[in-house]
């Protein structure tokens, strides 16, 4: 018998997570459509409509947080716990169960219906004249385009979101993974403050050990460029080499997220009730 | 069947809870795991499952470290815990989803276990009194036909009629193949079911030995007055009822309840008596 991987053990674990889940999950995914649309319903112009697409890339971020959440809501009770960990599955196939759900179902989901509501909401205010043939072609083309330069970073806000929504919902649901593993009770709110602590002691050694060094007021971004205010005000910025700035992108964008679902598949094998 | 050497345990280093236990049990047996609230008794049963993990020392379930939790060895052993936590759906659906995973589960022991029990099979389990969603998972547990069953203090939260039907099925239900073990610290409950016993106290196993082997080492009967041979006494309208070394090879029933008192109170004694 293989002990890491079975097709038939991975399918009856995924078809009753989603019967056990589905329901919450179907709500929980019902209530970010709503806020979606309110988003967007509340924005009033065209003009608006970046900000309402950011929202909703942002609702989506939130929501895989919490999706990831309730798929491993099951180490509050000992009895839950005992229940999920004894059932005849690998670890692997538990830990696949979480990724899949996340990356080929709740994702899929989530962009579908951000770009259904967000064509509707175009469509409405732009009232296009052309035939609805024409217009899906237009449409299909600008979404090629759109995914074409997902990650390059124009000077775009809708572009930006997108570009930068990927790697961040690989990131955020990766800590949610972590999170949810390392604590059994009011996992998410722990998991939210450790994060947000974290990420502020982070910023603000790098910032003042950088300003150590200079000897100048300093405000780090992204870990790539430095802005220095002198004692005269006079402001500088220094920029890491091009090199350095991919190699800590994608240190950011695709290690730091990989590093954690993988951390997750090991504190699983590891978890006790 | 199990096999535990050197077992070291313990939530917090500076105090163990097992210290070196070592254990072996056979399959063909149902073994009442006892001990006062607090002993041990559900730890262990978790370390045997691979839900917790030892300090130090080595487990052996079904030829399987439990700690790996394989599928081919969680496929093995079912585990019914204490508290019972059960999704919103009807038991059709829960055996659907989760019979699979055992390949000797038996369906229609299962509606057989379910209708001794008096479980309605239409119901939604969360909708079910505890009671019931216990005996839904005994029943479950039962039907899988796993090689080892462990069950943590199952008996709680059944009713009379219920205790005495769950003693009825598990006897039942014990083949030469299989193992079962049931912790409780009801010891009435296990009364006329297990043949193996059990007792742990003070991070160490008291007693371990057979029903059999307890009826000719120790009697249980009632007395007038107590002599050197007593280990437990307890005032009864009749006189004292006493568990008292077996010197004159009598015959007697077994009153676990007494025995575990008179284990508790003399373990050395009832080591000497036993090794």
């Amino acid at each position: 018998m293989n002990n890491t991987f079975n097709f038939r053990r991975f399918g009856l674990l995924l078809r009753k997570t989603i019967y056990e889940k589905g329901l919450v999950l179907g709500g929980f995914f019902v209530l970010s459509v709503v806020l979606i649309i309110f988003s967007y319903s509340s924005s009033g112009t065209l003009r608006q409509s970046a900000f309402a697409q950011s929202m909703g890339f942002t609702i989506g971020l939130f929501g895989v947080t919490i999706f990831v959440n309730i798929l491993l809501n099951n180490f509050s009770k000992k009895s839950t716990a005992a229940s999920y960990l004894s059932l005849p599955s690998s670890h692997f196939e538990k830990w696949l169960v979480v990724f899949v759900s996340t990356f080929l179902i709740f994702l899929p989901m989530f962009l579908i219906i951000l770009k259904v509501i967000d064509t509707l909401f175009i469509d409405y205010y732009r009232e296009l004249a052309i035939t609805k043939y024409h217009y899906s072609a237009a449409q299909l083309e600008t979404s090629l385009t759109y995914l074409t330069y997902a990650f390059e970073e124009k000077d775009n806000l809708s572009r930006m979101s997108f570009g930068s929504f990927l790697p961040t919902f690989f990131g955020l649901s990766g800590v949610s993974v972590v999170g949810s593993l390392y604590f059994n009770q009011k996992s998410y709110i722990k998991s939210a403050l450790v994060f947000l602590g974290l990420a502020v002691i982070l910023s603000l050694s790098v910032n003042m050990l950088f300003g150590t060094v200079i000897g100048e007021k300093t405000a780090i971004m992204n870990f790539t460029k430095a802005f220095i205010t002198t004692q005269k005000e006079k402001h500088y910025t220094v920029s890491a080499s091009e090199s350095v700035q991919s190699l800590i992108k994608y240190f950011m964008m695709i290690f730091i997220p990989a590093a954690l679902w993988l951390i997750g598949l090991v504190r699983l094998s590891d978890k006790e009730v | 069947m199990i096999n535990i050497q050197n077992l070291s345990f313990g939530y917090n280093r500076k105090k163990m809870l097992y210290e070196n236990l070592s254990l072996s049990l056979e399959a063909g047996s149902i073994y009442g795991l006892l001990g006062k609230n607090g002993a041990g008794k559900s730890t262990l049963l978790c370390n045997m499952m691979g839900l917790l993990f030892p300090n130090s020392g080595k487990i052996e379930v079904v030829k399987h470290n439990p700690q790996k939790r394989q599928p081919s060895f969680l496929q093995n052993v079912y585990f019914i815990s204490e508290d019972v936590a059960l999704p919103s759906i009807s038991i059709h659906t829960y055996l659907e989803l989760y019979a699979p995973f055992y390949p000797k589960f038996n369906e229609n022991q299962f509606y057989e276990y379910l209708k001794e029990f008096e479980v309605p099979s239409d119901q939604k389990l969360n909708k079910m009194s505890f009671g019931q969603q216990k005996k839904a998972v005994i029943a479950f547990g039962l039907a899988c036909n796993t090689q080892v069953l462990i069950m943590d203090e199952p008996t709680n939260g059944l009713d009379i009629p219920s205790k005495s039907q769950f003693r009825k099925l598990v006897a039942a239900a014990l083949t030469e193949e299989r193992l079962f073990i049931i912790s409780t610290h009801q010891v009435r409950d296990l009364d006329n079911l297990i043949d193996q016993i059990i007792i742990i106290d003070e991070s160490e196993v008291l007693l371990k030995a057979s029903i059999i082997s307890i009826n000719e080492k120790l009697c249980f009967k009632t007395v007038a007055e107590l002599d050197e041979n007593v280990l437990y006494a307890e005032d009864s309208l009749k006189g004292k009822t006493v568990v008292a070394a077996n010197v004159m090879g009598e015959d007697s029933k077994i009153n676990i309840e007494h025995l575990f008192n008179a284990v508790i109170a003399n373990p050395n004694r009832v080591k000497e008596i036993f090794n």
